[in-house]
């Protein structure tokens, strides 16, 4: 008799357009092979049981899995923007090692745990790469280069961000960002590749640069009563298939990666890789922005940053 | 489950019981099936998540703008323009009536609130040209169809919010559709008054009068204008827009001396308790919704259409004959917000664009509020025309197959709505 | 059933009828100057607060909720009403009885479980008010208790029916 969990996330159950989704079904896959189909996963992608808020709420209170972004995770834990800091991460080996090994993640685990009624974090999902930004009117390649130029923002961190650098951002739905480009009310914005190429911006927007902003992650989640349940051998099991579907996930997002640059670089974008002292030179005038609204709006203790840019290796940060 | 939930909801609809209460009902039995421990946690977590949406506030505005449109007289001013437009010509009434819808849609999202507004007026003035009273009442109930096709849009709104598709480009999609639904109700009111011989009753309006009319009209017409040039450049969201127009059509009536605050207030009432009706809809229509995808209807849907999936017109076709008759039973909110997370994979992956899927979802559930026995828009021309429903369904059919017409011309040539998103855009 | 009690029932109805519906009347009034101005600071200031969005969605489910109560003793909730006018009087108060237990039973069963939902839910913060979860969650117990009321104190009557259905 097989037990049957469910499995929910966002996006299209689309394996080349959606990372989330192939890390949903290889988990699938793995954990019906490991456990003789005693337990069994049943997929509900693009948010058929509720938006992120809705999603998280069910997760804790009832047996089952959640993929959570982080607007799912932050009500919660509004500590997780911290590994958010922009230009925290050299490349996709320093941001796995921080989620890893570090401790700033061990403990941002045990506190989520404290106050999502035993629900577990139970691995940090690759998206789709690192943020990179976009715009339509010259090559940004330094700080220097985004004087004056209109950047649709996300939230307000990323509006901070860019008026750290002396350009100015707008919140605009994602619905609306591909008008908002095309039109000219926006010059530029900051993604992955994967959302570039999924929101076809690549055809109103010239210039992109590599400035490996922020590393893309979602966030599985497990209910508490679900793995208490489960007997030793499945949660074994269980465990050893995130782990296992993370690894060929992290593999094949970052193949991944290089293949949508060469796409979007064969749809006429100009691929901008900045010199380190330049991307240097953006760390230091973009991150006190970002630091700033952490401990100013989200009211984050200090200590949760300093632990996190230790773990990153960058404890002589300016700030 | 799934013919349990439906009998559940037919009985009680058919019961009288609002619509609201209806859709609870069903729900709780569905949630018999699935597992009655998840009531407490779904049921109110899912009523407020359906309408916790940003994009969704947008409707209120609109409404409100309607009222207030009407409130400040300005509903007026843009009959007085369409009558010196085509008043003279033969049919003149009709074509004013038209006409008006077109004008009115420029700020209205509802064709509820176009046939409220416009028929208790020109009902009166058409039967006093000679049209017959089922006529006039149909002619008013299916011009009153442009008013969500042409931008702002309610139903485009709760599509969007449920697609994440832009409002924007719905809303420049639905302008060519919207013109042509008023260009076949014209035509339509054209051969009427051929048929039954009506006679030219004005004269053509002078220059001076013209102008004059076209002036006092003027806030009126550049509305929509300002609506979906905000949207479309960015502006503004949708919900801002709403609000923009709202503040808009205030300060006009307010400037002008042609409102008092009272009837600000009585507005304001108006539309809350409209809001209210419309959004515990919406609410109780998300737990159903829920409780559709947990049992994987959508997946199971798209299995059952496998084979068409290669042809979009077919997948289209089918789809719209799917909500033509759910839209003949059911209120057609709850219909929009059913039946759209259940077509959009198979859209997807039939490869149509999900704009002009929501063009033709959204004509589709428009067309549902002048068909028996559930048209919202028959039952108010019934209303204020004074004519018995029963009789008003026997004669709406010829407006229903017009509608139905321009529905099939944009499923075989989706470049009628595609085309001014992509050249605006 | 006694005279004077007839005469509160219909008063305590206008009331709280006039009340909800001036309440929500002013957050409606509130919900439209709120993303006014949040358009205005975006446009003078450079950027909207962040929490505007959250503040128009929270104000608009408050107006639909208290109103929901008035809306359904006004006959406004959209239904179909041709059912009564085609039974016997004697099947049309069976009908009607039925009706209001219904609504009665669902309106209290989701007053008592939206109660307990919004209580559940005070682990989390808001992301744009930043203010406990259970503070907006708490209009939907509101909005039912009134609903609860109206349908009690209207009692098993016909509901009114100006106009068969109301849609948009
Ligand atoms: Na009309
Ligand atoms: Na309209």
């Amino acid at each position: 008799q097989a037990e049957t969990i469910n499995l929910s996330y966002n996006g299209a159950p689309d394996l080349d357009k959606n990372a989330v989704h192939v890390f949903a079904s290889t988990l699938k896959s793995l954990v019906e092979k490991k456990t003789d189909g005693e337990l069994e996963l049943k997929l509900y992608p693009n948010s058929m049981l509720g938006g992120e808020q809705e999603r998280m709420e069910q997760v804790i209170n009832a047996p089952g899995l959640n993929i959570a972004s982080f607007a799912g995770v932050a009500p919660l834990i509004p500590e997780i923007y911290v590994s958010a800091i922009p230009f925290l991460f050299k490349d996709f080996e320093a941001a796995r090692q921080f989620f890893d090994e570090g401790d700033y993640w061990k403990n941002v685990q045990q506190v989520f745990s404290e106050r999502a009624n035993g629900a577990k974090i139970l691995a940090v999902v690759e998206e789709g790469g690192f943020l990179a930004f976009t715009n339509s009117v010259r090559p940004i390649a330094g700080p220097e280069d985004f004087e004056g130029l209109r950047f649709r923002a996300m939230d307000p961190s990323q509006v901070a961000l860019y008026e750290a650098f002396g350009a100015s951002g707008t919140p605009i739905p994602w619905t609306e960002t591909y008008m908002a480009l095309r039109t000219g009310v926006a010059d530029g914005q900051m993604n992955p590749p994967m959302y570039i190429i999924l929101g076809s911006l690549y055809e109103v927007q010239k210039y992109l640069t590599l400035a490996n902003i922020q590393y893309s992650d979602q966030f599985l989640v497990a209910n508490g009563q679900l793995l208490d349940s489960l007997s030793d051998e499945n949660r074994k099991a269980l465990m050893s298939a995130v782990h296992e579907a993370n690894q060929m996930a992290r593999v094949t997002n970052q193949a991944k990666v290089g293949e949508r640059l060469a796409f979007l670089k064969e749809h006429g974008m100009e691929i901008i890789n900045p010199t380190d002292a330049n991307l240097e030179a953006l760390r230091t005038q973009g991150q006190p922005a970002y630091l700033n609204w952490l401990t100013e709006e989200q009211g984050i203790e200090q200590r949760w940053i300093d632990m996190a840019l230790e773990d990153a290796g960058m404890t002589k940060l300016a700030n | 489950m799934i013919w349990t939930m439906l009998g559940v909801f037919l009985v009680h609809v058919l019961l009288g019981l609002p619509l609201f209460i209806a859709l609870l009902t069903t729900a709780l039995v569905g949630f018999l099936f699935v597992d009655p421990a998840m009531i407490a946690r779904i049921a109110p977590q899912q009523f407020f998540g359906g309408i916790n949406v940003f994009s969704l506030m947008a409707i209120p505005l609109f409404i409100l703008a309607g009222n207030l449109m009407n409130a400040s007289g300005l509903t007026e001013r843009l009959m007085r323009l369409a009558r010196l437009m085509v008043g003279h010509l033969r049919g003149g009434m009709g074509h004013v009536n038209v006409v008006s819808s077109v004008f009115f849609a420029g700020v209205n999202g509802s064709a509820v609130a176009d046939t409220a507004a416009l028929g208790p007026l020109l009902v009166p003035a058409m039967r006093k040209e000679g049209y017959s009273t089922s006529f006039a009442a149909g002619l008013t109930a299916g011009s009153s169809l442009i008013g969500p096709i042409i931008p702002p849009s309610i139903f485009m709104i709760l599509y969007a919010s449920l697609t994440n598709t832009s409002v924007g480009s719905l809303f420049l999609a639905g302008v060519v559709p919207g013109l042509l639904l008023g260009g076949a109700f014209m035509l339509m009111n054209a051969w009427y008054a051929r048929r039954k011989q009506l006679s030219v009753r004005s004269e053509r309006p002078s220059r001076k009068e013209f102008g004059s009319a076209m002036l006092g009209a003027m806030p009126a017409l550049v509305a929509p204008f300002i609506i979906v040039a905000g949207i479309v450049l960015g502006f503004v969201t949708p919900t801002e827009s709403g609000a923009l127009i709202v503040a808009y059509v205030a300060l006009f009536g307010l400037m002008m001396g042609s409102m008092p605050l009272a009837r600000v207030w009585v507005a304001m009432r108006e539309t809350a308790k409209l809001s209210s009706a419309i959004f515990v809809i919406m609410a109780v229509s998300a737990i159903v919704s829920w409780l559709l995808s947990y049992a994987q209807v959508p997946a199971q849907f798209v299995e059952l259409l496998t084979p068409y999936i290669d042809n979009p017109v077919m997948v289209l076709l089918v789809l719209s004959a799917i909500t033509f008759v759910t839209g003949m039973f059911m209120e057609e909110v709850s219909a929009l917000m059913l039946l759209t997370p259940i077509f959009i994979p198979v859209a997807m992956i039939a490869g149509i664009d999900p704009v002009h899927l929501g063009v033709i979802i959204t004509l589709n559930i428009t067309i549902a509020l002048i068909t028996p026995p559930m048209g919202a828009c028959v039952f108010v021309a019934a209303a204020v025309s004074r004519i018995d429903i029963t009789s008003l369904f026997r004669t709406i059919w010829p407006f229903v197959l017009v509608a139905l017409c321009i529905l099939l011309l944009l499923i075989f040539f989706p470049a009628l709505t595609l085309w001014l998103p992509a050249l605006l855009g | 059933m006694t005279n004077g009690f007839a005469v509160w029932r219909e008063r305590s109805l206008t009331l709280s009828r006039r009340i909800t519906l001036w309440i929500a009347s002013s957050l409606m009034l509130a919900t439209v100057l709120v993303v006014l101005y949040g358009v205005l600071t975006r446009y003078v200031l450079g950027g909207a607060p962040i929490w505007m969005n959250e503040l128009a969605r929270f104000l608009t489910i408050a107006t639909v909720l208290l109103a929901l109560g008035a809306v359904w003793v006004e006959g406004a909730h959209m239904r179909v009403s041709l059912i009564e006018r085609l039974l016997p009087p004697k099947l049309v108060k069976v009908l009607v009885f039925y009706q209001w237990l219904l609504t009665l039973f669902l309106a209290g069963a989701a007053t008592w479980l939206s109660l307990q939902y919004a209580l559940s839910a005070s682990m989390f913060t808001t992301m744009g008010l930043g203010i406990s979860r259970a503070i907006p969650l708490m209009t939907l117990p509101v909005g039912f208790a009134l609903l609860t009321w109206q349908v009690l104190c209207h009692g098993p009557r016909a509901l009114r029916t100006e106009l068969e259905e109301v849609g948009i």
